[in-house]
């Protein structure tokens, strides 16, 4: 233990100097880039920089506005849900835009903001409210809606399938980017092809599986199939990293004696740290917002994402129908994994390129 | 041409061998291997004895070879395991108590002294007697079983489960007085016993009053036992006991049967009269009372007056405080099947044949008239027979191409009928396409014999008989596991049916915890929970198999090395030794472990389910599912090609969306990331972070919110036109759709000032246009993030290089970053190919897998292998029309959606792992 938290905390100073040495470097480079922006200016230059920078800027218009929407929307009490004095919910459901409807009868109904008269896409601040999430968080009348629930619920499946996911995958990597054995190429193969079967109709088999065992509504088993769906995928990844790590250490480990269990602990474990990040953080996000596996098998104690396609994808009639909700809990929930995506964006630039290059 | 086409054929040689040699090729020499080291071992037999020997002990006994070896050790886990499995198989089972069962059917025997349920009665159909069941000829009169007793030893039915008739039920008074029913006989209870309705029962406080019940009618008539015996009035009918049937009128049941039929009046008896002229007449009963012509008078009638009211009691007298109400006269109603002399045969009547001024207005109902059992529902759909000149369809306002419901009647499942020894049993219902020759006269068999729906999608049950299937009644977790896979259940039932019958116990579909006292393989078998639980015992005796052969192994080569080297391995040294050469595969092991259970299993299952017949239509557990070979693959091309045509639109649709959404992805990726890593940009980190966001948002976030702003109801898209231009510029905009040729022409009002359609059915082209710009929105940033990471790989001597060669800052873009880009995500661009060829959420959560109705020519609706809803929408791909198929509640075609899945992961899986042999790393061995 001693050892290996040394070679850990060598680890992390190693990485600390090279990120300095980095830091270093760019600001060098930044310094350049204004020395000779101002020495070789000319007007052709200028042209193409203003180019550049008005493309960049209709780009972020495009990607901004819908997102704007849904924040705006949000926030923005639109008169769908009015609390009352006494304690009550009143939904305002009425169709409150008054220009003709093309009503296709083929196209399956489904609520539109806009029917609550909300335009903008730029927030509105005097209609600020928080009663949407009033609404979200509080309204409890049906057990399949207590937001709370199942948001601790989803906490559980992600933190369980993290721990698991991380485990498996890179035991699995290790082996299969370490050790030579009888079968490897086949097992390979078979992690590769097995998770191209299209999965609905194993959620079929996983539901009668599920039924034989009384697992249903069982948040640990869900997590099992997540599990088990996950782990091809990131053991490719992690076997990707692993063979780019230089052997000299392990192979140095294994001729001082060390067994293969200290060679995997002390050696192996820090050195895929990194790559252990990547999967553990992808590991935690996904459960959040799955909709088809869990509406399927948790209906009674549903998790994050079936209560929020429940404000959004059921029919005009239901009294719960109300996309505004959607859109708030949706924010809640996607705010923290986008932050969390933007942090780790270098691991994830890292992890796509392991994994996508190497198989 | 010569060259390429040359080229192409060596090409696809190469693929072709490629995928024989790790596919059959692999399973060959795997057996192969196995094979070739059990004949080393038998060949090796001679030369090592003993430990042939041993190897054969732990063959038999698990454990035995390891304890002879003098490895306790191994031979201890071995031996339990062994015990484990032994265990788990003997306590699930019933064999200990299959010996006595089928050797005595044992039943309570105290049914059968005097006071008994069963004393003295008689043997009756499905009675079994030594293993026999006892058919209706058996009791007949020159029946091997007639006029015998039951005794100790028959099987038959309890007490508390029936009820048997005594005199008194079958008296006056009983319940089952008049009915088919005969002291003795037993009957069901809570069965509906036939009633026949009194005067009090439709009578103003009685249960019928105002009824569409006469008196005299029937309730409801369950054919009995002795109706089908020989005597019986259905015996050689194709009705068997416990049918339901409608009630045919007789000529008996027109006469008066009611409790006053032709009774004298009698001293106390209250009449009504009316009063006539006579009575005021001078001499007249009632001179002078003041009363007039057509007054009620009620009297009662006494010794005196008796003579002046002579004769049978009349309607509207009273008799004992009770009101004697005429009797209505009972019209014919609509529903009610009539013979037609002008057709010369029935008819059945509609609501506009008996309504004010129709010829069968208020006409009454005769003998031979067919009325609906329980005066609610109506009668059986008309059979072939009973409109026999007809089409089945003929004249039912049905129109060709219209799917309609069709339940198969007992004549359609008896010898002449048209599904007769087809799968189908009786009340199997499913949809039947009408076409032309079901309208037209004289032509259904032409059309029953060419269905496609007979073979393919038949449900077949195998009646329950007399039969005893072992496994079923008695086999452990592993037997009865294994039984299920290859039968998937043999027992069905229909609920309340009590011609469903299996070792003389009526088949029940559910177990109440009051049904506990019935033996266990009275419960109709369930086959879906059979394959599931088939599977799983396949998948553990598969992985219990490996462990055997290991055992076997393992005794084999222990004694074999201890004659090499004269020394027994000790525990320290064996665990040691599997630990450092096994290593790999133990930390290996729970991974595969878990994806065998929740991997493998569902796959095992949905590939199985290609193969069966299992639809929704099944009903399980009433019916069975069966294996059905390769006539799910058969449907693909089934129904005149309509099918593969809509195979066909689907794949060409999937195509187009996989090719086009990975490379606008591509494209627009490299694009951004070229620019960013541009040397006029700064704050590159800063422009990075805003682009990543589409990426960063969970995806069913984007796409439902998507999905709200291109919405027809004053979604945000129509809003922000609507506000900038009004009507001028949604008209404007329509128009330029329109000669874009991505905006709908039929639609009425297309160019209005309504709000555009974007996913509409019409407007398809617009809305795939829609999708696979919504696809590009949220897709861009991974290649972004991608070809900025391979970007920055370059090495900057290349650039430097073209530097002093001069080349300018486009020809170094054009030369080496493009192409080392390219060189770099090639593979990425092939597994999104295949990524988006499956991506099931763009499709599904952006258009809802709607419009249903799939107009690939001008006009009608089509539907897929003859069942509602199951033809794919206007976007569907592949995998969401699977999904359709197999998960949309009015659908749930789950055989067919499986037969498409397996094509689905055949084209993925083989272009994913051809296209990975090809990536030289992969393979590399380090």
């Amino acid at each position: 233990m001693k050892n290996f938290m040394h070679a850990l905390k060598e680890w992390w100073k190693k990485r600390r100097l090279a990120k300095a040495e980095l830091r270093q470097e760019k600001r060098i480079q930044r310094r350049s880039f204004w020395r000779n922006l101002v020495r070789r200016f000319t007007v052709r230059k200028m042209i193409m920089a203003i180019i550049t920078y008005l493309y960049l800027l209709l780009c972020v218009a495009i990607v901004i506005v819908p997102i704007m929407w849904l924040v705006s929307a949000a926030f923005t009490n639109v008169g769908a849900i009015i609390f009352n004095a006494d304690g009550s919910v009143t939904y305002n459901l009425t169709n409150q835009n008054a220009l003709t409807e093309v009503v296709d009868t083929y196209l399956g109904a489904q609520r539109s903001i806009g029917e609550y008269g909300l335009f903008p896409f730029v927030p509105d601040l005097s209609k600020f409210s928080l009663n949407t999430y009033q609404f979200l968080l509080t309204y409890d009348a049906e057990p399949s809606f207590d937001f709370f629930k199942a948001f601790f619920r989803t906490l559980g499946v992600a933190t369980l399938n993290t721990i698991l996911v991380v485990t498996f995958s890179s035991l699995t990597g290790f082996a299969f980017s370490r050790y030579r054995f009888k079968g490897k190429k086949g097992a390979l193969l078979t992690l590769l092809t097995l998770q191209m079967f299209p999965a609905f109709m194993g959620m079929i088999a996983i539901l009668g599986i599920f039924e034989t065992f009384g697992w249903r509504d069982n948040w640990v088993a869900l997590t099992f199939i997540y599990v088990a769906g996950a782990i091809p995928y990131n053991t490719f990844i992690v076997r990707g990293y692993m063979r780019n790590v230089s052997k000299s250490l392990d192979e140095a480990a294994a001729i001082d004696g060390a067994s293969n269990l200290q060679i995997l602990v002390k050696v192996i474990v820090p050195l895929a740290v990194p790559i252990m990040g990547f999967i553990a953080v992808n590991a935690f996000m996904s459960p959040w917002l799955d909709y088809i596996l869990p509406s399927i098998i948790m209906n009674g104690k549903p998790t994050v994402g079936v209560i929020l396609y429940k404000y959004i994808g059921g029919t005009v009639s239901s009294l719960v129908n109300n996309p505004v909700v959607f859109m708030a809990g949706a924010l809640l929930i996607a705010v923290p994994i986008m932050l969390v995506q933007i942090y780790m964006q270098k691991y994830i630039v890292f992890g796509l390129t392991t994994g996508g290059e190497k198989g | 041409m010569q060259n390429n086409i040359s080229k192409l054929g060596q090409f696809l040689l190469k693929v072709l061998k490629w995928i024989y040699n790790h596919t059959i090729y692999a399973v060959y020499s795997f057996f192969r291997k196995i094979v070739q080291g059990l004949i080393r071992m038998v060949k090796d037999w001679k030369a090592n004895p003993v430990a042939f020997r041993r190897g054969l002990r732990s063959f038999f006994i698990p454990g035995w070879g390891q304890y002879k070896n003098n490895q306790w050790y191994k031979a201890i886990p071995f031996f339990v395991f062994f015990l484990l499995v032994l265990t788990v198989e003997l306590a699930t089972s019933r064999y200990l108590k299959a010996f006595t069962e089928i050797k005595n059917y044992p039943i309570v025997t105290q049914d059968m002294i005097e006071g008994g349920a069963f004393y003295q009665a008689y043997r009756t159909q499905g009675t079994i007697v030594n293993g026999y069941m006892i058919t209706a000829e058996d009791i007949e009169a020159e029946g091997d079983y007639f006029g015998e007793y039951r005794q100790a030893g028959d099987f038959a039915f309890v007490d508390n489960i029936f009820n048997l008739l005594d005199a008194t039920d079958v008296s006056a008074t009983g319940d089952f007085y008049q009915s088919p029913y005969q002291a003795g006989d037993v009957t069901k209870k809570g069965d509906l016993s036939p009633y026949m309705l009194t005067a009090s029962d439709i009578g103003t406080s009685g249960d019928y009053y105002q009824s569409l019940f006469e008196i005299g009618d029937v309730g409801i008539y369950i054919v009995s036992n002795q109706d089908v015996a020989a005597n019986g009035a259905y015996f050689e009918t194709y009705r068997k006991a416990g049918d339901r049937i409608a009630y045919v009128v007789t000529a008996q049941d027109l006469l008066p049967v009611g409790a006053y039929f032709e009774t004298n009046r009698a001293i106390g008896n209250i009449i009504k009269y009316i009063i006539t002229s006579e009575d005021l007449a001078v001499g007249g009963l009632y001179e002078g009372s003041g009363k007039a012509v057509g007054d009620i008078v009620y009297e009662t009638l006494t010794a005196g007056n008796i003579d002046d009211y002579s004769g049978y009691l009349i309607a509207g007298d009273v008799v004992g405080g009770t009101l004697l109400l005429a009797p209505q006269v009972d019209y014919r109603i609509s529903g009610d099947i009539v013979w037609d002399t002008n057709i010369n045969g029935y008819r059945q009547l509609s609501s506009a044949n008996v309504a004010n001024g129709a010829s069968y207005y208020q006409s009454p109902r005769q003998a031979g008239d067919i009325i609906s059992a329980d005066g609610i529902n109506k009668p059986v759909l008309m059979t072939q027979a009973l409109v026999a000149d007809q089409g089945l369809f003929f004249g039912s306002g049905y129109s060709q191409g219209m799917t309609v419901p069709y339940t198969l009647t007992v004549e359609d499942v008896s010898e002449g009928g048209n599904y007769y020894q087809s799968f189908y049993a009786r009340n199997d219902s499913f949809y039947v396409p009408i076409d032309e020759f079901d309208i037209l006269p004289n032509q259904i068999d032409i059309k029953i014999e060419e269905g496609v729906y007979r073979r393919a999608l038949g449900v077949h049950a195998d009646n329950a008989s007399d039969r005893i299937y072992f496994f079923r009644d008695y086999g452990g977790w592993f037997t009865k596991g294994i039984w299920g896979l290859i039968t998937l259940g043999q027992i069905p039932t229909k609920v309340n049916d009590q011609s469903s019958w299996y070792r003389g116990w009526p088949i029940i579909v559910f177990r109440s915890s009051s049904q506990m006292d019935y033996p266990a393989w009275v419960e109709a078998d369930n086959s879906t929970s059979l394959l599931t639980n088939g599977v799983i015992v396949l998948v553990v005796t598969l992985i219990l198999l490996v462990l055997f052969i290991g055992n076997v192994s393992d005794a084999y080569h222990s004694q074999k090395l201890y004659e090499q080297t004269g020394k027994i391995e000790d525990p320290k040294k064996w665990v040691r030794r599997i630990w450092d050469s096994y290593f790999s595969y133990i930390i290996v092991l729970p991974t595969f472990l878990l994806i065998a259970f929740f991997t493998l299993i569902p796959f095992t299952f949905s590939f199985l389910t290609a193969f069966s017949s299992w639809t929704s239509r099944v009903s399980v557990p009433e019916s069975l599912i069966n294996w059905v070979g390769f006539s799910g693959f058969a449907q693909v091309f089934a129904g005149n090609g309509v099918n593969f045509k809509y195979f066909g639109n689907v794949f060409i649709w999937t195509m187009i969306f996989a090719i086009a959404a990975s490379l606008t992805c591509y494209i627009v990726g490299m694009i951004q990331a070229l620019v960013i890593q541009s040397k006029y940009v700064v704050a590159k980190k800063l422009w990075r972070t805003i682009f990543i966001l589409p990426w960063a948002i969970p995806s069913l976030v984007t796409l439902l919110m998507f999905r709200n702003i291109f919405s027809a109801y004053g979604g945000l898209a129509n809003q922000v036109i609507d506000s900038f231009g009004g009507t001028d510029l949604l008209i404007q905009i329509k128009g330029i759709l329109y000669s874009l040729g991505l905006y709908g022409q039929e639609q009425a009002g297309a160019f209005s000032g309504q709000y555009i359609q974007w996913f509409g059915l019409v407007n398809y082209k617009l809305g795939r246009l829609l999708i696979i710009v919504i696809n590009l929105w949220i897709g861009y940033p991974y290649f972004m993030l991608l070809i900025t990471g391979s970007l920055t790989s370059i090495p900057s001597d290349m650039y430097e290089a073209a530097d002093i060669d001069g080349a300018s800052s486009l020809q170094k873009t054009r030369f080496i970053t493009i192409p080392w880009i390219l060189r770099a995500t090639t593979p990425v661009i092939i597994t999104t190919l295949t990524h988006n060829f499956n991506n099931f959420g763009v499709i599904y959560f952006l258009t809802g897998s709607v419009p249903a109705t799939y107009t690939w020519t001008a006009a009608g609706t089509y539907t897929n292998i003859g069942v509602p809803n199951s033809a794919p929408s206007i976007y569907d791909i592949l995998i969401s029309w699977v999904y359709r198929l197999a998960m949309l509640t009015t659908v749930r075609e789950y055989n067919i959606a499986a037969v498409y899945s397996i094509i689905i992961f055949m084209m993925v899986g083989i272009f994913s792992v051809y296209n990975l042999s090809r990536v030289k790393s992969f393979w590399e061995e380090d």
